[in-house]
């Protein structure tokens, strides 16, 4: 009878072995994220072209940095997912600049919680998250949502909201806190 | 890995700054001041780490989006080329002397490297490059000028960006004061810098130089460090 490994381990498997150079383990890690994370890139960049474009420069960081991945100390699929988010943020600020599109916050995606291939430790964490931001005002967990699905920064926030820049940082700060509260409960 | 939720604690100021630094909103001169706090404050690092693993559970919520099966081809075509350049790529330069080499090295390496030509390529071709190596430096630059994307692809082919200095890429016309492109990137290989047209029209002819400068680059707008590098920058 043959074990069966969790998702989590299934991909820190799949890194280690990226890690020496296996194009195999490569090309099933691929197969495996890339769906995911191309939806970071689209939903950060909103353009299919340089969504592609970081999706690129995501795997190939990925293929040469999979031996950096357990120093930091995160679960895989964080890793992968921050690794690509931030590229994709960094590119989107690096562009030339343009208004920000308008965030409305009393009209903002569903908490649509953790899907079902998420893997037990990471449903949980997910699930204190998002009972977490119930509790926070709509718009406030609207905020903190923009801030790490749109990577907006403090200024581009405040354009789109057409809230005052010191405001949305007090806001968010305080969001933040209070999140942080809850979750440490 | 599992998140100890009690550790600097949400009373302390470091909770906050640690969401800010994973969320981005922090300025370079704030970011470097917390980087300077993680180095010795652990429990800041595992907020950080909470942070991290927390915010990033926000990406359930966005749709999941199958790429192109070109995109597959493309990146397998960089990230294995890149690899098969580091053995390709050190005979070459024993052997091409710099000076009357340089630009058709340029274009080999650019072949093999940039585009993963090895696994048949991407239509993106670069219209300009240059291939810039340094003076008492070991560290190998190259640029390519992709005009439809209106980006300057910088790549640090060798070396290391010297610690406590930044390297500047400066395009240098004759009678005009240079004009910054960016820096050399320090912790990536690569780096794309978007180039306004008119700057981007000056670059056929024009010689790409790179100066060191302090940390994030020269602040008065023209090189203020010595030259460490030059090269023309040609056709591809």
């Amino acid at each position: 009878m043959t074990i069966q490994k969790t998702p989590h381990e299934e991909i820190e498997e799949l890194l280690a072995r990226i890690a020496m150079g296996d194009r195999k383990a490569f090309s099933a890690l691929y197969d495996r994220t890339s769906a995911k994370l191309f939806g970071i890139c689209l939903r950060v960049l909103g353009d299919r072209a340089e969504a592609e474009e970081a999706l690129q420069e995501a795997y190939v960081r990925i293929w040469n940095r999979a031996d950096a991945y357990r120093v930091n100390g995160f679960s895989p699929m964080t890793w992968l997912i921050t690794l690509t988010r931030n590229i994709a943020v960094d590119r989107r600020r690096r562009r030339p600049a343009r208004p920000a599109e308008a965030l409305d916050l009393a009209d903002t995606m569903p908490d649509t919680g953790p899907g079902p291939e998420d893997i037990t430790e990471e449903r949980s964490e997910a699930q204190r998250l998002h009972a977490c931001l119930r509790e926070l005002p709509d718009d406030r967990a609207a905020l903190v949502r923009s801030a790490y699905l749109d990577g907006f920064t403090y200024a581009e926030l405040s354009e789109a909201t057409g809230i005052k820049l010191n405001t949305v940082r007090t806001w968010l700060r305080r969001s933040l806190i209070q999140l942080r509260e809850c979750l440490a409960r | 890995m599992s998140v100890g939720v009690d550790t600097v604690g949400p009373e302390d100021g470091g909770t906050a700054l640690a969401a800010e630094y994973v969320l981005g909103l922090m300025s370079d001169a704030e970011s470097e001041a917390f980087e300077a706090r993680l180095a010795d404050e652990d429990a800041l690092v595992d907020e950080v780490v909470l942070w991290t693993e927390y915010l990033a559970r926000l990406v359930d919520a966005i749709p999941e989006t199958a790429p192109a099966a070109a995109v597959k081809r493309r990146i397998e075509a960089t990230a294995f080329g890149e690899t098969l350049g580091r053995w390709s790529r050190s005979p070459l330069r024993q052997i091409i002397p710099y000076g009357i080499g340089g630009a058709l090295a340029a274009m080999a390496l650019w072949a093999a490297v940039s585009f993963g030509l090895v696994g048949g390529g991407g239509p993106e071709q670069p219209v300009l490059v240059a291939d810039v190596t340094l003076e008492d430096l070991p560290v190998a630059i190259h640029a390519g000028y992709f005009a439809e994307a209106g980006e300057l692809l910088v790549i640090r082919e060798q070396g290391e960006v010297p610690a406590g200095a930044d390297l500047e890429l400066w395009l240098v016309q004759e009678g005009a004061a240079p004009v910054s492109l960016g820096l050399v990137p320090r912790t990536e290989e690569r780096v794309r810098y978007p180039l306004a047209d008119v700057v981007a029209a000056d670059l056929g002819g024009a010689t790409l130089a790179v100066s060191r400068e302090p940390p994030g680059g020269s602040i008065t707008g023209l090189p203020t460090g010595p030259v460490v590098g030059t090269a023309p920058v040609l056709p591809f």
